[in-house]
C-alpha cells in the first residue's frame, strides 16, 4: 500500500507539471491585462468613489465631454465626447449640445432625457450619489437637487440645451459625468438605486462592456460593437486583474501575466526595465505627501468654539524653521530615487500657466532653523538636548497611517531632522481609518499625510478658512487674503487674472508654510511595450482604451 | 441513547448561548472602536452633506441602544443587513467567498490529514532512529516559518524559476475558453502553491501530536502484551497504537477545520485568492459593520459546528465520556 500511494504521488506531481505548462500558453493576440490592487465595489457612476473604478465605469458609461491634457501649457482642453456639437452662448450662461447617434448595449438609442435624467439622478439627496451638492452653476432647489425644470431645455430627442445660473462660472466640468441609461434605471427605486443589481451589470454606450465581473478576481470587458466609437483596429478586450499583494503583482509582470500596473516602487523600476518588454512613464504632480502641523490647539479648541493657536504651530516662524530643518531632498534621493520632485506650494510644476517659477524651493539648513528657533526664545537650558521656553519642551508627536512605507520612511528621517535641532518627536503609527477620522476631527498635534490634487484645481477645500467650507483645511490654517482670493477665484475672471491670483496665493502660502510641503510624488506606470497609444499624463493613466492597439 | 441526546440537546444550546454572546461582544467591540464607517465619504471632492445622508442610511445617525434593538431584531430572522462596501446583502457576499472557502478549506484539511498520516505510517517503525529525530527538528524548523515566508520561497522556488506553478489567481485569464479536463488542471495547478502554504503548518502540528501520542501509547502495558503474544507489528499499529493515540488528536482536527473555514488571510493576499480571510479583515479595516458581524457569527458557527461534531464522535465511540458527563 505504501508503495502503491508514493507510485501515485509522484504519478499526480509529474502530472501536474507537465499539464501546467501546457496551459500556461495564452494567446494574448486581441487583450490586455491591466493589473489593480483592490477590486472595486460599483461600476455605477452615480456611486463610484474610487480612481479605479472610475477607469473602468468610464470606458462603459460616456460623459457628454472627455478631456485632454496641454502638456504645453498645463492646461486641460475638452472635446465633445457622447456629444457631437457644443455651442455657448455669448456670456457663457447657457449651452446648447447635440447628442451622437450613439445608442446603449441594448440598443436603445441614447437622448435628450437620458442625460436630463441622469442629472436629476446625481443631484437628488435620496439617491446620495458622489455629485451630490456640487451643482453650484446650476439652478437648485433647497434641498441642493438641480430644478430641471429652469436648468434644461429639451429642444429634440439629440438635442437640449443647458442653462447655468447668471452670476455662476460654468465650465465644461460642470456637465462631464457618465450618462446613464434612463428606460433601465428609471425601473428601479431611487433608494434602492445604490443595492440593486445595475451596479454589477451595467448598461452603457460606451465603447467597452461588461463580459464578466468575478469578484475578487477580475473583471472583464469587451469590444461594445454597438458603440459609436469606432474602434476596428484596437484590442478586442481589456482585464483588469486583482492582485492585493504589490510583490505578486511585480511578479506577475516580470512573467509577462501582466501588461499594465500603476504605482510601482521605485525600487523595482530597474529591475523591470531590464526585462526591455516595458516602458515606464511617470504620472506627475497630481500626488504630494507633506507634514501637517495643527495651527490651532487640539485640546483647548476641541472643547469650545474658540480657536487657540498651537503653542508650536501657531507661529510662522517656527513653522519656517521646521521647514528648513528638514532633509527633504534625502527622502526623495534616498527612497523615492528622485522619482518625483520637491514641492513648494500646493500647486504643482505641471501647471504651467499658474506655477510660479519665482519661489525656489526651502533647502535644509538646520542651522538657519535653530537660529530661527533660539530668536523665539527656545533654548536648552538643562543640556538634555530639547528645546525648551517657559519651561514647555519642545516635544510632539507625529502621527503616520500605518501601511505607507514612504510616510514610515519619511517620520523616521524627520525625527532625525528635528532631534538633530533640539525637537523631540514620537512616532505614532495608527491604523488608516482611526488615522484620518482623528485628522478630519483636527484631534493631531503633527501628522504626515498627503492629497490628491484635483483636476480643474480647487484650492477651496483645503485653504479656505471657514471648516464648513474647508471641509480639508485639517491644519486650520487661517488667512483673510487666502480667503479673499480663494471667492475671486469663483467669480467670472479671465485666464491672466485666474493666473495672477493664483501666483499671488502661491506667493502668501509659501511666506506663511502652513504646513512643510514635502515633495510632488510621480506615479509610476509599467506599460507593456505591446501596446500602442496608450496616453499617461496628469488626467489619468488609463484613459481612452478604445485607442490602444498591440503590435505585431 | 437517552443519556446521548440529552448530552447532544445540551451542548447545541449552550453553543447556542455562545454564539449570541460572541454576536453582543462583537457589535459592543465594533461599535466602542475608533474608527468610522463612513470615512471613505469624508473627502474634500464630496459635499458634507452626502456624509449625514449616509449615516442615515445606515442608521448611524441613531443612538447605540436603538442600533443594537435593530440588531437583535435583524439576527433572530437571520438578516445581516446590507454591506456599506459592497452593498449586498452581507448573506450573498458571504456566500460568494465561500464558493471558494469551503471547497479550499476542505482540501487543505483532508491534504493535511493524509500527509500526516502518510509519513508517519513510514515512520512509526523507524521510531528513535536518525531518520525520526531528523524529522522532528525539520518539522519543527517549518513550523516556526510564518506562512508568509513559505508562500514567498514557494512562489520564488516554483513558479519564477522553475516556472511550474502559477504565482497567484485562481484560474487562468482564458479559463473560460478551456474545455473541462483543462478547466480541471488549471484550477488544481493554481492551487498547488497555495493548498502546500495553508496545509504545511496545520500537518505539522497534526504529525507531532500524532508521533508524541505513539510514543505515549506504545508504552502502555497492553500494548507490551500484544507484541509478547507475538501480534504482528503492523497489526499492533493499525488496530489499536493508531485508534488510541488518533483521539486525543480528534478535538484539535475539528478546531482547526473550523478555522480553516473562516479564511486563510495571508494565503489569500499572497495568491489573489477570493476567500473568507480576505473579505474578513477588508470588512474590519473599512469598519463595514454588517459584513464584520456577518463575517464573525459565521465563523463562530463554524468552529461551534466543528466542535459538536467532534464531540459527537468522541461521544459515540467512547463509552466513558457519557457517564463522565453525567
Amino acid at each position: 500500500m505504501k508503495s502503491t500511494f508514493k507510485s501515485l504521488l509522484l504519478f499526480t506531481l509529474i502530472s501536474l507539471v507537465l499539464l501546467s505548462c501546457k496551459t500556461s500558453n495564452e494567446n494574448k493576440n486581441n487583450f490586455v491585462v491591466i493589473g489593480m490592487n483592490a477590486d472595486i465595489e460599483t461600476l455605477n457612476p452615480l456611486f463610484i468613489m474610487q480612481e479605479s473604478e472610475s477607469n473602468i465605469s468610464e470606458l462603459i458609461y460616456l460623459g457628454l465631454v472627455g478631456h485632454d491634457w496641454d502638456n504645453s501649457t498645463g492646461n486641460v482642453t475638452s472635446y465633445p465626447l457622447l456629444a457631437k456639437e457644443l455651442n455657448w452662448n455669448n456670456d457663457s450662461t447657457s449651452i446648447t449640445i447635440t447628442l451622437n447617434d450613439a445608442k446603449w448595449s441594448d440598443g436603445t438609442v441614447v437622448s435628450s432625457d437620458d442625460v436630463v435624467f441622469s442629472f436629476d439622478l446625481y443631484s437628488d439627496p435620496k439617491v446620495q450619489s458622489r455629485f451630490f451638492g456640487i451643482f453650484k452653476n446650476y439652478y437648485t432647489k433647497p434641498d441642493l437637487s438641480i430644478d430641471l425644470q429652469k436648468s434644461f431645455t429639451v429642444i429634440s430627442q439629440n438635442q437640449f440645451k443647458i442653462n447655468f445660473i447668471p452670476q455662476g462660472t460654468p465650465s465644461y466640468f460642470d456637465f462631464d459625468m457618465p450618462i446613464v441609461p434612463k428606460h433601465i434605471f428609471t425601473k428601479i427605486k431611487r433608494e434602492e438605486l445604490a443595492t440593486s443589481d445595475i451596479n454589477f451589470k451595467p448598461v452603457g454606450c460606451g465603447p467597452f462592456m461588461l463580459e464578466t465581473w468575478n469578484k475578487s478576481q477580475n473583471i472583464k470587458l469587451i469590444k461594445n460593437k454597438k458603440s459609436f466609437i469606432k474602434t476596428d483596429e484596437s484590442i478586442h478586450s481589456i482585464i483588469f486583474k486583482i492582485i492585493p499583494d504589490y510583490n505578486s503583482r511585480i511578479n506577475q509582470l516580470k512573467k509577462g501575466e501582466l501588461d499594465f500596473a500603476q504605482n510601482i516602487r521605485p525600487e523595482d523600476v530597474s529591475g523591470l526595465k531590464e526585462l526591455n518588454s516595458f516602458n515606464i512613464v511617470a504620472r506627475k504632480g497630481r500626488i504630494y505627501d507633506y507634514l501637517g502641523l495643527n495651527n490651532i490647539d487640539p485640546l483647548k479648541s476641541g472643547k469650545t468654539s474658540n480657536q487657540y493657536p498651537n503653542k508650536y504651530f501657531g507661529n510662522l516662524n517656527i513653522r519656517k524653521a521646521l521647514a528648513l530643518a528638514i532633509n527633504r531632498q534625502s527622502i526623495l534621493k534616498e527612497f523615492l530615487l528622485n522619482n518625483g520632485e520637491l514641492m513648494i506650494t500646493p500647486i504643482a510644476p505641471i501647471f504651467k500657466s499658474y506655477f510660479d517659477e519665482t519661489l525656489l524651493p526651502i533647502n535644509y539648513n538646520p542651522s538657519e532653523a535653530k537660529n530661527i528657533l533660539i530668536k523665539e526664545g527656545w533654548s536648552d537650558k538643562n543640556g538634555d538636548g530639547i528645546l525648551e521656553k517657559d519651561k514647555n519642551k519642545f516635544s510632539f508627536t507625529i502621527s503616520v497611517p500605518a501601511g505607507n512605507p514612504l510616510r514610515n520612511y519619511s517620520a523616521t528621517i524627520i525625527q532625525n531632522n528635528l532631534k538633530s535641532i533640539g525637537i523631540e518627536t514620537k512616532l505614532e503609527v495608527l491604523e488608516p481609518n482611526i488615522f484620518f477620522q482623528k485628522m478630519f476631527k483636527k484631534q493631531l498635534d503633527a501628522w504626515i499625510a498627503g492629497w490628491g490634487v484635483p483636476i480643474p484645481i480647487d484650492l477651496k477645500p483645503y485653504w479656505y478658512s471657514d471648516p464648513q467650507i474647508g471641509n480639508a483645511n485639517v491644519y486650520s490654517y487661517k488667512n483673510p487674503s487666502i480667503d479673499n482670493i480663494l471667492l475671486k477665484l469663483e467669480t467670472k475672471i479671465h485666464g491672466n487674472e485666474k493666473s495672477s491670483l493664483i501666483k499671488e496665493f502661491q506667493k502668501i502660502i509659501y511666506n506663511d508654510q502652513p504646513v512643510v510641503f514635502l515633495y510632488w510624488i510621480d506615479d509610476l506606470v509599467a506599460v507593456s511595450k505591446r501596446i500602442e497609444n496608450v496616453q499617461i499624463n496628469p488626467l489619468g493613466a488609463i484613459q481612452k482604451c478604445w485607442s490602444w492597439e498591440l503590435s505585431e | 441513547m437517552h443519556k446521548f441526546s440529552t448530552i447532544l440537546l445540551k451542548r447545541i444550546f449552550t453553543s447556542l448561548i455562545t454564539l449570541f454572546l460572541l454576536a453582543v461582544l462583537i457589535f459592543i467591540l465594533l461599535r466602542i472602536s475608533p474608527g468610522d464607517p463612513v470615512q471613505k465619504f469624508i473627502s474634500p471632492k464630496l459635499n458634507p452633506q452626502l456624509v449625514e445622508e449616509i449615516k442615515k442610511t445606515f442608521l448611524l445617525d441613531k443612538s447605540i441602544e436603538e442600533q443594537f434593538l435593530v440588531f437583535l431584531k435583524n439576527i433572530f430572522t437571520g438578516d445581516f443587513g446590507i454591506s456599506y462596501n459592497y452593498r449586498l446583502p452581507v448573506t450573498s457576499v458571504i456566500a460568494d467567498a465561500l464558493k471558494f472557502t469551503i471547497p479550499f478549506a476542505s482540501t487543505c484539511f483532508i491534504i493535511q490529514i493524509i500527509a500526516a498520516l502518510g509519513l508517519l505510517f513510514n515512520i512509526y517503525k523507524k521510531r528513535g532512529s536518525l531518520l525520526d529525530r531528523v524529522i522532528n527538528k525539520v518539522t519543527l524548523i517549518l513550523y516556526s516559518f510564518p506562512s508568509i515566508i513559505i508562500a514567498l520561497v514557494l512562489i520564488l522556488l516554483f513558479a519564477l524559476v522553475l516556472n511550474i506553478f502559477p504565482s497567484a489567481d485562481l484560474v487562468s485569464i482564458n479559463y473560460s475558453n478551456l474545455n473541462p479536463i483543462e478547466k480541471i488542471i488549471d484550477l488544481i495547478s493554481h492551487l498547488v502553491l497555495p493548498v502546500i502554504t495553508l496545509s504545511l503548518p496545520g500537518t505539522i502540528v497534526f504529525y507531532s501530536y500524532l508521533r508524541h501520542n505513539i510514543d505515549i501509547v506504545y508504552q502502555q502495558n497492553f500494548i507490551l502484551f500484544l507484541q509478547a503474544s507475538g501480534v504482528e507489528e503492523k497489526t499492533i499499529f493499525k488496530n489499536h497504537v493508531l485508534p488510541n493515540s488518533i483521539r486525543p488528536v480528534i478535538s484539535l482536527l475539528g478546531n482547526e477545520f473550523g478555522v480553516l473555514l473562516g479564511g486563510a488571510l495571508i494565503t489569500e493576499t499572497i495568491f489573489s485568492l477570493p476567500g473568507m480571510g480576505r473579505l474578513t479583515v477588508n470588512a474590519i479595516l473599512t469598519r463595514d459593520y454588517p459584513l464584520v458581524m456577518g463575517c464573525a457569527i459565521f465563523s463562530g458557527v463554524m468552529i461551534l459546528l466543528a466542535n459538536l461534531v467532534v464531540d459527537v464522535y468522541k461521544t459515540k465511540t467512547d463509552g466513558r465520556i457519557i457517564s463522565v458527563n453525567l
